[in-house]
């Protein structure tokens, strides 16, 4: 017998099953730890967020459809709650207005960028994250470490989904110009 | 191991939380509230901008600014001065606003700005103008002129009763070789001089009850025009006078001399 969907487990939560939460939290931990040590940067207190993230999902699951997918819900509790934890300690400008979500963008091959040099793009984003820019880090973690689709990623982030193909080409481009190494072994481009 | 009792760990803080009451679930009529609390923001500052917009419509209907760029050049510079730049900006204030609030649906955020705005614009002008086409401002207009609008009285008698020094409306009242005089809706006559350099691109002929709207600036009670287009009527009667201040200002039928 296979194992109920998050979607299912998430309709037991809402209908009283409190300890059913338990198994979405474990499913769900350590992606959402290692999207926090990505998104806060070794924040020591990341654990703590993401405990904080499990326990906001609790008290907002009666709002989640279960007719959509639990994890980019998920994952949009925990951008909110990672964005204020940066907030709160001021390392992240309150942001206004982002020409990026402005105008449209051709959107590139998903599926085809993901396939070439993703293992050597995992490797150079994890060596070399601290060096993208803020709004680029976060689209290319959810896109290679976490897994999510652009239409997820857009989901999470509330951006256009042209936009967020915007942000990964150009992250991709960020660390190949800011990573010396990266461009003698892998040429101008990804 | 430690990988597991860490990971129980997590599940097991997270549950004894709950358990302690130290997090309670919301319940749903909170989100079904929130989501109606928000429709009916969006529903409320799209009826107050269509409002707004379409009082812009009407006004410059009213005033007779809306027909002088037809004059050329010189019209479309008094149009640009004359555009009721408060209601504007409102309307641009609260379109602001509404655009913040339909970015929270995902038929809007999955979109780039510029769609999304500009759809929002293109709905509410469009929709402006078609409220403007309904009797709504002309009725309340008229309600104002009457005392009869408690709230929104001051405003449409303060840009019903706009007057611009270029732009003139009224109804034609006596018409000579090359001069006729119009009766504004404040109940003024005007003596209006057609020269050679007067335009006239809605048509020549112009006769006793005509609506005009003349451009031309207007000195003691007299106008040379530079522009003078014939109008469809507002239908709206003249604006009643003040009981109690001096004696009445026109005589309805009298020609001025």
């Amino acid at each position: 017998m296979s194992s109920p969907t998050d979607e299912e487990i998430a309709f037991k939560v809402q209908q009283g099953d409190t300890e059913a939460f338990g198994i979405l939290v474990e499913r769900y931990e350590q992606k959402m730890l290692r999207y926090a040590s990505k998104f806060l940067f070794g924040r020591e207190d990341s654990e703590d967020v993401v405990q904080d993230v499990f326990l906001k999902a609790y008290a907002n699951i009666q709002g989640f459809n279960t007719n959509r997918r639990f994890s980019p819900w998920l994952y949009r509790i925990a951008h909110n709650e990672f964005i204020n934890t940066l907030h709160k300690h001021a390392r992240l400008p309150v942001p206004f207005f982002d020409p990026d979500t402005l105008f449209p963008h051709p959107l590139s091959n998903e599926s085809a960028d993901r396939a070439i040099h993703e293992k050597e793009l995992r490797a150079a984003l994890d060596d070399s994250l601290g060096k993208l820019d803020e709004k680029y880090r976060e689209p290319l973690v959810l896109y290679f470490f976490e897994d999510l689709s652009y239409q997820e990623i857009a989901e999470v982030m509330q951006i256009p989904i042209s936009t967020v193909g915007v942000r990964i080409s150009r992250g991709k481009q960020q660390l190949l110009q800011r990573s010396p190494d990266l461009q003698h072994t892998y040429g101008s481009q990804f | 191991m430690a990988h597991n009792s860490e990971h129980k760990n997590l599940r097991d803080l997270v549950l004894q939380k709950i358990r302690l009451g130290e997090v309670a679930m919301r319940p749903r009529w909170h989100f079904v509230l929130k989501s109606a609390l928000l429709m009916t923001g969006v529903v409320l500052l799209v009826l107050t901008i269509l409002f707004v917009i379409s009082l812009g419509f009407f006004v410059l209907h009213l005033s007779g600014v809306w027909f002088v760029p037809a004059f050329g050049w010189g019209g479309l510079g008094v149009f640009l001065r004359s555009l009721p730049w408060l209601l504007i900006g409102t309307a641009l204030l609260f379109i602001g606003l509404l655009e913040a609030l339909v970015r929270r649906y995902p038929l809007a955020y999955r979109r780039p700005l510029l769609y999304s705005a500009i759809s929002v614009m293109v709905l509410v002008f469009l929709g402006g103008f078609l409220v403007a086409l309904t009797p709504l401002h002309h009725r309340l207009l008229l309600s104002a002129e009457r005392n009869e609008l408690p709230f929104a009285g001051p405003l449409y008698r303060g840009f019903g009763g706009q007057r611009f020094s270029d732009v003139h409306k009224g109804i034609v009242t006596e018409v000579a070789d090359e001069n006729f005089d119009i009766q504004t809706r404040r109940g003024s006559v005007i003596h209006v001089t057609v020269t050679s350099d007067t335009r006239f691109p809605f048509g020549l002929a112009v006769q006793p009850g005509d609506n005009v709207v003349v451009f031309g600036e207007l000195f003691e009670n007299t106008i040379q025009a530079l522009g003078i287009g014939r109008v469809d009527s507002d239908d709206l009667p003249a604006m009643p006078r003040p009981r109690h201040i001096g004696p009445p200002l026109f005589f309805p039928g009298v020609p001025s001399q």
